[in-house]
């Protein structure tokens, strides 16, 4: 479990410094093995607003810039030209650092035109892996001259904690930062879990019915209309890279920062894929088949536990979403799973597939029964301010 | 011949005769000696057919003569065959001589492996503590080598390491064993506590050997159950066995860890015996994770039936490559089962 300090504070407001929370957390049972930085390479890189993109004079590809930063403007030349005259964009200035070069940055020619420095994409900051053109950091609330690595927190430390089996609750921010809270002495600041309640009955929404109550205990279900898909903001995106998970859009990404925050695995289905709509958990029958959202066709017992709605099979319970109901760059309204799956049935059927998940992984060490709401919450509520988005919720 | 030519000849072959045999300078040059002068052939020979010729008295006069000379002739002759033999024997003696204090030719020695050395270390040591040595099958069956150490099947543990099962018609769930651990469960059957035993052997895992594992290698297991047993006991035992093998003024550290058959569980870290504790390139940091230990598992000393409201007691194990490499200074544990006389030599004659 990859923890990212500055995600950690807003839970266990400490001072103290990586190293020293380290000696502290370590005999405590957290087996950190490294405290890394990940942006150790990036230094300098400032939010500057473009002015200007006009052609560069003897290239038909490059294209010259000029910025505004804090205390002038400056030129250079840009390969990519998705950025508009008002974005603001991130600048690496002569003298600055980014983690993909080992040497800072210097003005010099290119094709006759002096240019200094360079703008930025996601991937030359290790925010993502995206490199299809320049980071525009318009939704952040950043403003002219502000230092970006300060500005989205990445100039705060990653532990790498190594989880042993009896100490599930460390395959969370949340857990991690429990124990930094009880070692420090500093207060826990509880998961906000507030969401905009939509005014409908749950009813018309989803219905929940849990056939098995032994392997499966809770179900909470929360419907989210209106779902857009855009990147999620960039200190969320940071945070996923750094936990070694890959940002897609903001309804993806959300499910994957309340589990790793809360622990709890989430599942996100297309709500209108989903028959009924309404959601049966029960005991697959001998034979039965589903496609999995890697693209394999899996015969069941009826020893796997199954996620179904009105008509069909729609999820291995625990371990894999079905391709019928994932979710698209289509999807309007999601439905969010955060359910308590016994741990025995989750591992014997990972470990019959050979089918192993950050779900399957948390459920058969045992996840928090407790947490299903919260992290539901979280889920469908995920990046404060903005984002806030309107739910539903019901549950069994 | 008239009688006074016969003596002079025979005067003439006594003074003849003896220096030819005292000249012999071999065996060889006195028998060719004993021919010229003693033979048929030989003067004293004619002399000798001669006097048949002579009338009685001179005959008998003369011939004591001849016998005289013969006699004296052959005692010359035979006391000079005795100076030359023993010549002769020195010279053979001095040829060949051999020297009897010489020290023999060696073949090449073997050495004790350095395995061998470290699991001789650390099992001596527990046996001075008044431990037995316990011994187990290194095919074992699931029960002894997960259940009975509180790794039932759904247990996430067992994804921890990665087993090779051994495939007997008739025997289900036999698998070679992964721990040295089994020995506790075996132990405990066979006997009422107290307990107190070492378990050196083999284990498997289903590994690709690299610098720092092996996919066969040893522990060291060691098991105390008795009344009254508490973790104080466990650390002073280690803290005794840590500087036992690596030097009177180890410490050691207790960090939280987890195995199933221990709660709670720890991994134990002895001061660099290197650098002291400061952080060299053997510990980075100063200290040398050793191994893992704890308190039994109260569902342990059940599964064994022993009372675990009377009894407590604690255990370790240890890998022995990794002592090895680590006191030796070995850079890759391969080293250890190539089984290259050079890489041997090293560790010294039994
Ligand atoms: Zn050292």
């Amino acid at each position: 479990m990859r923890v990212p300090l500055t995600w950690l504070r807003e839970f266990a407001p400490t001072d103290l410094g990586a190293e020293q929370l380290a000696e502290i957390l370590i005999p405590r049972g957290v087996l950190i093995e490294a405290v890394e930085c990940p942006w150790e390479g990036l230094d300098g890189v400032v939010v500057v607003r473009v002015l200007e993109v006009r052609d560069h004079p003897n290239s038909d590809k490059l294209c010259v810039a000029r910025i505004q930063h804090g205390s002038g403007e400056a030129e250079l030349v840009v390969g990519v030209r998705n950025m508009a005259p008002g974005d603001l964009v991130p600048w690496a200035p002569p003298g600055a650092r980014v983690p993909v070069l080992t040497e800072p940055l210097a003005t010099r020619r290119v094709r006759g035109v002096d240019s200094n420095g360079m703008l930025c994409s996601p991937r030359e900051l290790a925010i993502s892996q995206d490199h299809s053109g320049i980071l525009i950091l318009d939704q952040e609330e950043l403003r002219v001259g502000d230092d970006l690595k300060r500005g989205l927190g990445l100039d705060e430390a990653v532990f790498d904690i190594e989880v042993e089996p009896n100490r599930p609750d460390f395959l969370s921010v949340y857990g991690v930062a429990r124990e930094a809270a009880a070692a420090t002495g500093v207060k826990l600041v509880p998961l906000d879990t507030s969401v905009d309640e939509m005014t409908d009955a749950v009813a018309d929404a989803v219905t929940v019915r849990i056939d098995d109550p032994a392997g499966c205990p809770r179900y909470v279900a929360r419907a989210v209309r209106g779902v857009a898909h855009r990147p999620s903001p960039l200190g969320v995106q940071a945070r996923l890279t750094a936990c070694g998970v890959r940002p897609i859009d903001a309804v993806v990404d959300a499910t994957n920062y309340a589990m790793l925050e809360t622990g709890q695995p989430m599942h996100a289905f297309d709500l209108d894929r989903l028959a009924g709509p309404g959601i049966v958990v029960r005991k697959a029958s001998d034979g039965e088949r589903l496609l999995t959202l890697d693209d394999v066709e899996r015969t069941l017992t009826t020893k796997d536990l199954l996620i179904c709605d009105a008509e069909k099979p729609v999820a291995l319970a625990g371990v894999m979403g079905g391709r019928t109901s994932e979710v698209s760059e289509e999807t309007a309204d999601v439905l969010l799973e955060s359910a308590y799956f016994a741990r025995s049935g989750v591992l014997l059927t990972a470990r019959r597939f050979d089918l192993h998940t950050e779900a399957s992984h948390r459920f058969e060490r045992g996840t928090d029964p407790e947490a299903c709401s919260g992290a539901a919450a979280r889920s469908a509520t995920p990046f404060r301010p903005r984002g806030r988005r309107r739910c539903s919720t019901a549950s069994g | 011949m008239d009688p006074s030519e016969l003596l002079r000849t025979l005067e003439t072959e006594r003074a003849h005769g003896r220096d030819l045999f005292a000249s012999a300078a071999s065996l060889e040059e006195l028998d060719a000696a004993n021919t010229a002068v003693l033979g048929r052939k030989s003067r004293l020979g004619e002399v000798q057919r001669a006097l048949g010729t002579l009338e009685e008295a001179r005959r008998r006069e003369l011939g004591k003569a001849v016998n005289e000379v013969r006699a004296e002739l052959a005692a010359a002759l035979e006391a000079r065959r005795n100076a030359l033999t023993v010549d002769a024997e020195s010279a053979l003696l001095a040829a060949d001589a051999i020297d009897m204090t010489l020290p023999g030719r060696r073949g090449p020695e073997g050495s004790v492996h350095p395995l061998t050395l470290v699991e001789d270390e650390i099992v001596g040591l527990f046996l001075r503590l008044g431990y037995r040595v316990a011994e187990g099958p290194e095919i074992e069956d699931d029960w002894h080598n997960f259940q009975a150490l509180n790794i039932p099947e759904d247990h996430p543990a067992r994804t921890m390491k990665d087993s090779l099962y051994v495939s007997i018609p008739g025997h289900p769930e036999l698998l070679l064993r992964t721990e040295t651990s089994a020995v506790q469960i075996r132990t405990m059957q066979s006997q009422p506590p107290p307990v107190y035993i070492v378990a050196p052997g083999r284990v498997y895992r289903r590994e690709t050997p690299d610098a720092t594992h092996l996919a066969v290698f040893h522990q060291v297991e060691a098991l105390v159950v008795d009344e009254g047993i508490t973790f104080a006991d466990l650390k002073g035992t280690l803290e005794a066995m840590a500087q036992g093998l690596f030097g009177e003024d180890r410490k050691i550290r207790f960090t939280p860890s987890y195995f199933p058959f221990v709660e709670p569980g720890a991994q134990i870290g002895v001061t660099c015996f290197r650098c002291g504790g400061v952080g060299c390139p053997t510990c980075g940091n100063g200290w040398i994770e050793l191994l893992g230990a704890g308190m039994v598992h109260p569902k342990v000393l059940e599964n064994c039936g022993y009372d675990s409201e009377r009894y407590t007691g604690f255990a370790f194990g240890l890998g022995i490559e990794r002592v090895a490499i680590l006191k030796y200074e070995i850079p890759d544990m391969r080293l250890l089962i190539e089984g290259d006389v050079r890489f041997l030599e090293r560790f010294g004659a039994a």
